[in-house]
């Protein structure tokens, strides 16, 4: 069996997500879409002490790539696919996502 | 010819360049429902809005023009770029009840869609921004696929396999499935195939989906990748 990670710390930054550099991943994500741009700055600069600068690029797309996806799938109203339904059914209440509004996209709320 | 990110104190992978390279591009041609022009202003609207909201890009230059757009086509642009975690089925029917075809609708998704991601890659690593070509003529080609339906989004989309005939083919290739988010805008093939070729570049393709060993770099891990991606997808209020 893999290893667990904490999902909580993906809505609330102080949970431990058991992610290696976590806590830097996320304030720089944070960071990304804050308007200060020197904290910015700053969460770069921990994120590339923590992975370098080839990881850096990786994050920076990872969040180009979800700042694209997001848009369209919240604005095209598409639902998630059946099979991931079920699966995500334990912890999309616990971590608040079924209050999104594009949740009524898939569950009809 | 310098590239897009020759000025980089970091290795930005050929791949990644070049994808972002084909958008910004793409960004000034004519489309399927708008012409190079509108297509620029669209793009040029979307950031100006977002420079408002205090996301600076390093040199930002508001290339707005003051082409004219429709009412619809501006107000989607603005809650797209800097508000999508909003958009529910009441603002898609507001918006299509002004005027604007769905088709359109769509295409304007893909435009800022694409906008957004690299001018969030470019903050996020202190880049400046990259500006956009002048807009090339051209006719929109006003293409729409003929087995395009409402399924599994409110706007209809291209099906997989053989209910999708050809337009699946040229768009999906042999897949016999294809996620929803990378069909969500098949209705303008184009604009879906620039978003999948960006996906696989900047997330990872089909076929990495389950490798939970992934990595393009030993610095960053499946497991880091997917922390980033849950952690924006929360900012954005993003339920898929």
């Amino acid at each position: 069996m893999g290893k667990v990670f904490n999902l909580g710390g993906v809505v609330d930054p102080k949970t431990e997500t058991e992610v290696e550099h976590g806590k830097a991943l996320l304030a720089y994500a944070d960071a990304i879409y804050e308007n200060d741009s020197i904290a910015l700055t700053n969460k770069r600069e921990q994120v590339l002490k923590a992975i370098g600068p080839s990881g850096l690029v990786e994050a920076a797309a990872t969040a180009a790539n979800f700042s694209m996806l997001d848009r369209i799938a919240n604005a095209a109203g598409i639902e998630i696919e059946a099979m991931v339904v079920g699966q995500t059914e334990d912890f999309r209440a616990d971590l608040g996502i079924n209050d999104y509004v594009s949740a009524a996209n898939t569950l009809g709320n | 010819m310098s590239s897009l990110y020759s000025h980089s104190v970091v290795p930005v992978r050929p791949d990644l360049e070049a994808v972002h390279e084909t958008a910004m591009s793409s960004f000034s041609d004519a489309g399927t429902w708008f012409n190079g022009s509108e297509r620029k202003e669209i793009v040029a609207l979307a950031r100006r809005v977002r420079h408002r909201e205090g996301l600076e890009l390093t040199g930002f230059v508001d290339e707005v023009a003051d082409i004219p757009l429709p009412s619809a086509v501006i107000e989607l642009t603005q809650r797209v770029a800097c508000d999508a975690g909003k958009i529910g089925k009441d603002f898609y029917e507001k918006i299509i009840s002004e005027g604007l075809s769905v088709e359109q609708y769509v295409e304007v998704l893909g435009l800022v869609g694409r906008a957004v991601a690299i001018d969030t890659f470019c903050r996020a690593l202190g880049f400046p921004m990259n500006a956009l070509d002048v807009s090339r003529p051209g006719e929109p080609s006003s293409m729409r696929p003929k087995t395009a339906t409402v399924q599994h989004a409110w706007v209809p989309t291209i099906p997989t396999g053989k209910q999708g005939g050809t337009d699946a083919a040229t768009l999906y290739g042999d897949a016999d499935f294809v996620a929803n988010i990378y069909s969500a805008l098949s209705l303008v093939p184009k604009e879906a195939s620039l978003v999948m070729q960006m996906g696989q570049v900047q997330y990872l393709g089909a076929d990495d989906f389950m490798n939970f060993e992934f990595r393009r770099t030993k610095q960053f891990s499946r497991a880091q990748l997917e922390l980033v991606a849950a952690r924006i997808s929360a900012l954005n209020n993003c339920f898929y």
